[in-house]
Order: C-alpha cells, then sequence, then structure tokens
C-alpha cells in the first residue's frame, strides 16, 4: 500500500491485512493454514521483521489471517473460508472497508451498535480528559476492561485499522494515543 | 388570480369551511370505531392542525376530550424519581381527569355516576388535598394541568400507591367506555410533558415515552386515544424510551389518497373560491392528478402550495404552471426537510439529497428492486471520494448511517425522498408512515419531485 493523504503510512496491520487478501482469489475456499502458508511462501515485504531481519513466523502470520475471520473479511463455508470481500482499485478503498469492518469488530466487543461505539469513544476521551489522563491506546484498553492475550490484541488491531482512513471522526497518534480527529 | 387559502391550517380561520375528511378520520370518529393505533405520526402539512381543528371544533358521535398544552402541562419537578413513579402518577391523573371530565359533562348517569363522583370527592380530592387542596379543588384537571414539587410529589405517590387509586380508576374508565363513546385527543405530546427549551434531550424522550405508555393503556381499556405526533419525536422516543416495544406497534400515520387529495382541491373551489373545475384549471381532474399528486411529499400542504404558486397568474392554471410550481416546491422541499428532521439527524437535507442524487444517477427507471437501491447506496458510502463517503466525515450520525436504525433507505422514506411497491401500486410518501409496508416492499421508487 502506499500512503496515507497525509504522507503516514498505513498501519501494519492495514497493510498486512490488505496484503493477505491480495493473495486471496475470490470464490476458493481456504483453511486458515492453507493461507498462512500461502503468505510465508510469498515472502511479502509486509511480513518481513526489521528488527530481526527474517520473514515472520508461520504461526504469527495465523493470527493476522484470523484476524481477518474476526472482521468478517472471510467468512466460514463448512471447516474453510472463502474471501467475503470484493476487490477495491485503490488502497483508500481497502483502507476504508477494513476501517468500517473494525468499526463493527469493536462496536460487537463493546456489545453497542456502531453509532454508539462512536459516542462510546467521544465519551471515553472526555472521561479520561477529565481526568487529567491521556486517551493512550493502553488507557483505553483498562476503561473497556480488556487485558492480556488476543482480545487486547485484536482490540487494538481494530483500533488501528478504523482510524486508518481520513473521514474518521478519531485517529491514532504518536504515543499512541486516541484524539478526535480536526480537534 | 386564484388563492386557494392558507398553506397552514393554524393561519386559516375559515379552514373548517372546506376541510375534507378522509375515509381513515371517517372511520376513526365512528361511535363504534376500536382502532388498533392510537399515535398517528403525521408529516409536516399532513393535516394535523385542521384535523385537530376539526375534532374539537365539530359535533361528533364521540365525546371529543382534548388535552392541549395551552390549558394542560403534566409535570414533575424531578430529581431521584424513576420512570414507574413518572407513569403511576400519570396513569393516576390522566385516568381520574377522564372520570372527572365525564362528571362534568354529564355524560354518565345512574349508579356509575354516583360510583365516579364519590371517587372523585372521596378519594382523589382527599389524596389531593393533602398536598394541593388550594390548586386543585373544584377545578378540571385537563384544565388546570398538574404539577408537583419534590415534596409534595412524594407524599402523593405514596397516597396512590396505598389507596390502589390506580387500579380504582382503571376500572371506572373501563366501565365509563362501555357506556358513552369517548376520544382523548393530544396535540404534540412533547408539549404536555417536556421541560425547558429542547424538545428531545434524552429526559424528555423519556418522560414523553412514559406519558405515550399511560395513554397506551387508556386506549386498551376501551377510551380511544388519538395522539398527534410529529415524526423526530417518535424517533426520539425509540431510541431513548426503553419501554418502546409496549406501544411501537400502535403507531400508524395520517393517510392520505388520491381521491381524498382530490377533494382538497375540489372543496376550496366550491367553498372557498365558488368557482367550477374548469374556470380555474386547464386540464381534467385526471390530468391534474397524474401530474401533481405524484410530486407531493406530505400530501394537502405541498397541494395547495402547488396550486397557490400555479394560480397566481391572471389566467387559468394550465399544465406549464403547474409543473414550473412543482419545480419551486423542490428546491424549497430540501429547505424544508433540513429544518423539520435535522435536530434528530444534522445536515438531514444534504446527505438525503447526496443519497438521492445517488440513486437517480443509477438508476433511470422505477420502480428498483430493493437490494439494488441497498448496494448502490452501500457502494457509494464505502468507496473513497464518492459523494456519500465524503460526507461521512461531517457528522456523527452519517459516519455510521449504513448500519444504523433507522437504515438510511427507511430515513429517506420517514423525510418523503421514497416510496415503495404494494401490490403493484406506488405508495407515495404522503399516503401515510407505513415502516412495516415499506420495510417488507421489494421495490422502492424515488419520489419524482427529487429524480
Amino acid at each position: 500500500m502506499e500512503r496515507k493523504s497525509d504522507g503516514r503510512m498505513y498501519s501494519r496491520i492495514t497493510r498486512r491485512s490488505v496484503a493477505i487478501v491480495g493473495q486471496i482469489q475470490r470464490g476458493r475456499e481456504y483453511s486458515i493454514n492453507e493461507i498462512a502458508a500461502a503468505i510465508e511462501a510469498k515472502e511479502l515485504p509486509e511480513f518481513f521483521l526489521e528488527r530481526f531481519g527474517k520473514q515472520m513466523s508461520l504461526p504469527r502470520i495465523r493470527d493476522y489471517v484470523r484476524y481477518l475471520v474476526d472482521l468478517e473479511v472471510l467468512s466460514p463455508t463448512d471447516n474453510k473460508y472463502i474471501l467475503a470481500l470484493e476487490h477495491k482499485h485503490t488502497d483508500e478503498d481497502w483502507a476504508q472497508a477494513l476501517s468500517d469492518l473494525a468499526l463493527l469488530h469493536l462496536a460487537g466487543i463493546l456489545r453497542r451498535t456502531a453509532a454508539e461505539t462512536i459516542e462510546y469513544f467521544k465519551a471515553l476521551l472526555e472521561h479520561l480528559f477529565d481526568e487529567r489522563r491521556l486517551p493512550t491506546i493502553e488507557a483505553l484498553l483498562t476503561e473497556v476492561d480488556i487485558s492480556g492475550g488476543r482480545s487486547e490484541e485484536v482490540f487494538k488491531w481494530s483500533l488501528y485499522v478504523f482510524t486508518d482512513v481520513d473521514n474518521c471522526p478519531f485517529d491514532i497518534r504518536r504515543y499512541p494515543v486516541l484524539v478526535r480527529r480536526g480537534e | 388570480m386564484f388563492d386557494f387559502g392558507p398553506v397552514a391550517a393554524q393561519n386559516d380561520p375559515n379552514i373548517l369551511l372546506y376541510f375534507h375528511t378522509t375515509g381513515q378520520v371517517a372511520a376513526l370518529v365512528l361511535p363504534d370505531a376500536t382502532p388498533h393505533d392510537f399515535v398517528f405520526v403525521a408529516r409536516p402539512g399532513a393535516g394535523k392542525t385542521a384535523l385537530v381543528k376539526w375534532l374539537e371544533g365539530e359535533d361528533h358521535a364521540r365525546t371529543m376530550l382534548s388535552i392541549s398544552p395551552t390549558r394542560t402541562r403534566l409535570l414533575m419537578d424531578e430529581d431521584e424519581a424513576n420512570v414507574e413513579d413518572y407513569r403511576i402518577m400519570m396513569r393516576a391523573e390522566l385516568f381520574t381527569a377522564v372520570v372527572v371530565e365525564a362528571i362534568q359533562r354529564g355524560l354518565v348517569a345512574g349508579s356509575l355516576a354516583r360510583t365516579c363522583k364519590a371517587y372523585y370527592t372521596k378519594q382523589w380530592l382527599k389524596s389531593v388535598g393533602k398536598s394541593l387542596s388550594d390548586k386543585f379543588e373544584g377545578m378540571s384537571i385537563l384544565g388546570n394541568g398538574f404539577s408537583l414539587q419534590q415534596s409534595e410529589r412524594r407524599d402523593y405517590l405514596r397516597e396512590i400507591r396505598a389507596n390502589g387509586k390506580v387500579e380504582i380508576a382503571s376500572k371506572l374508565v373501563t366501565q365509563l367506555a362501555q357506556q358513552v363513546p369517548l376520544t382523548v385527543i393530544v396535540d404534540d405530546p412533547e408539549s404536555l410533558v417536556t421541560q425547558g427549551l429542547e424538545d428531545m434531550t434524552p429526559e424528555n424522550a423519556i418522560r414523553i415515552g412514559a406519558f405515550l405508555s399511560v395513554l397506551c393503556q387508556l386506549h386498551l381499556l376501551g377510551v380511544q386515544v388519538m395522539v398527534f405526533a410529529r415524526e423526530f419525536i417518535v424517533q426520539g422516543v425509540q431510541r431513548y424510551y426503553k419501554d418502546f416495544s409496549h406501544f411501537g406497534a400502535r403507531i400508524g400515520a395520517l393517510e392520505w389518497t388520491g381521491d381524498d387529495l382530490l377533494d382538497v382541491v375540489r372543496l376550496r373551489l366550491e367553498n372557498r373560491l365558488e368557482m367550477n373545475w374548469q374556470d380555474v384549471f386547464t386540464m381534467s381532474e385526471a390530468t391534474f392528478a397524474d401530474l401533481v399528486l405524484p410530486c407531493l411529499l406530505n400530501g394537502p400542504r405541498d397541494l395547495v402550495q402547488i396550486c397557490n404558486t400555479a394560480g397566481k397568474a391572471e389566467k387559468r392554471i394550465s399544465k406549464a404552471m403547474l409543473a414550473r410550481a412543482i419545480r419551486g416546491l423542490a428546491t424549497k422541499k430540501w429547505q424544508e426537510i433540513d429544518s423539520h428532521y435535522s435536530a434528530q439527524w444534522p445536515a438531514i437535507g444534504l446527505f438525503a439529497k447526496t443519497a438521492c442524487d445517488v440513486i437517480s444517477g443509477r438508476f433511470k427507471s422505477r420502480p428498483v428492486a430493493r437490494d439494488k437501491i441497498r448496494s448502490a447506496i452501500e457502494k457509494d458510502f464505502q468507496t473513497s471520494g464518492r459523494p456519500l463517503n465524503k460526507l461521512r466525515e461531517r457528522e456523527d450520525w452519517m459516519y455510521t448511517a449504513l448500519w444504523d436504525t433507522p437504515s438510511i433507505e427507511e430515513r429517506l422514506f420517514i423525510i418523503g425522498c421514497l416510496g415503495y411497491v404494494h401490490d403493484k401500486s406506488e405508495v407515495y410518501p404522503w399516503a401515510g408512515r407505513s415502516l412495516d409496508g415499506f420495510q417488507v416492499a421489494d421495490s422502492l421508487f424515488l419520489t419524482p419531485l427529487f429524480s
């Protein structure tokens, strides 16, 4: 993926999600292992770990593929999965489609509607500011009472994917903190 | 020049001279009417004010009890009062008010009259007397309203609960309804129970919801209730009042047919202009109906407005003059939609206009399968740079509109931009507000005014 309109790169999770989807043929059924193995074999730059100078491990790639099941980008058919997302022509469209799915994913975790989720995040930011706390991702996780393991990871990923489009009401800035866009 | 009369009924002192009784309304005022719905949502300009004037001002086979904000307020200074306290208080007041009105108007006789009087004087006045006798004795509840301070309310609620006043009043109301065909009319329920300058705060929505819940109970006891409410009020109550489902299925709308609307014109010609159709229009009634009626959003007000605009020239009204008036109406309608619905959905006019452009740009003929309209909207909403997608960042509600309730298509129907096909016939927005009908329809169409 190219950069966003403001020059920043899309988040790692968005880039990796798009890279995975790019390797999946529409209408064909896959197991999670088959997709992960195909990604590993391709040695895609999105899955190269600069810090360690090597490609991501197969089990870790599997986590990313499973996340796409959570987002309902991959939908189950018996024991396999098919792509449930139409092909997009631009990076912005991929980001938008994934961002919308991430919002619905967050809404599901928080047991709210999409609209209520936006209101909830707004209220949460105000609450943290009122308490003179920075709305860091960690602070948000504490507030929503999610800690550790896969649930924490997918919540964080969905926050990044959700905020990865220009028109999203929220943005994630350095530290990292969640902020209202345009404020 | 042909003046068909003021477009707003509140500005028309002669409205009852040419008031048209729709089939729906005629059925509601029959002595043995037992309508399912008790709330009638009225689009702006759907004839609500004229109808209420007619119900209050004319003789009917049913006895009309009107609760209007000019005479009545049902308020409780809030602190720790919960919704149930509020409902109990309103039930006691409203049911007692019906009993008292029946006595004062001499509607009942015999043993029931004696029982009602005994309840009023020995039980209700006694309990009220403890807290606010000076305010209420000898007065009509409906004519004065009911407002309690915090300290008074506690005593009063205790008294109601201890003596089972709600149950007694319910029994009396049921007996009354069996003897006398009664109708309670409530115009704009929010004006009776809300506090502050803004109608639709979450707190006010809960107050209105509690009030509607009590009115529904009254309706189910056999006293016909007609509440006339605006759409955004109902939407707000649906959003904030958790027991909305208790009465949500009994919400209907003011309904019009093509014949009803033609009668609106005919009656004004006859009783206001005192002229024949041919003296005023160059085309037949059927041609007029084909040209004008599909372009109306809200019914009679739009119709009178088109006729007045077209009738400004010093000659008979032609098809071309009507067409120009219709184009003018379209421009005004977007502003009107904004002013009527933007408290609930800010900038709805802009969003709806964009959605209508998406639909009209994609589909040249009508009607269109619902799925296709949904898919066209979805695509525009989720494709970066497309008009609907660009709007998403404007308002928070727009950002999530695709997944919200009501859906984008339902919102377009509610504000009058979409109609639906039922039994192979096109149902225009002015025909009513059957959200159920809209939701199950396979085909939808953009109202011709905007296509």
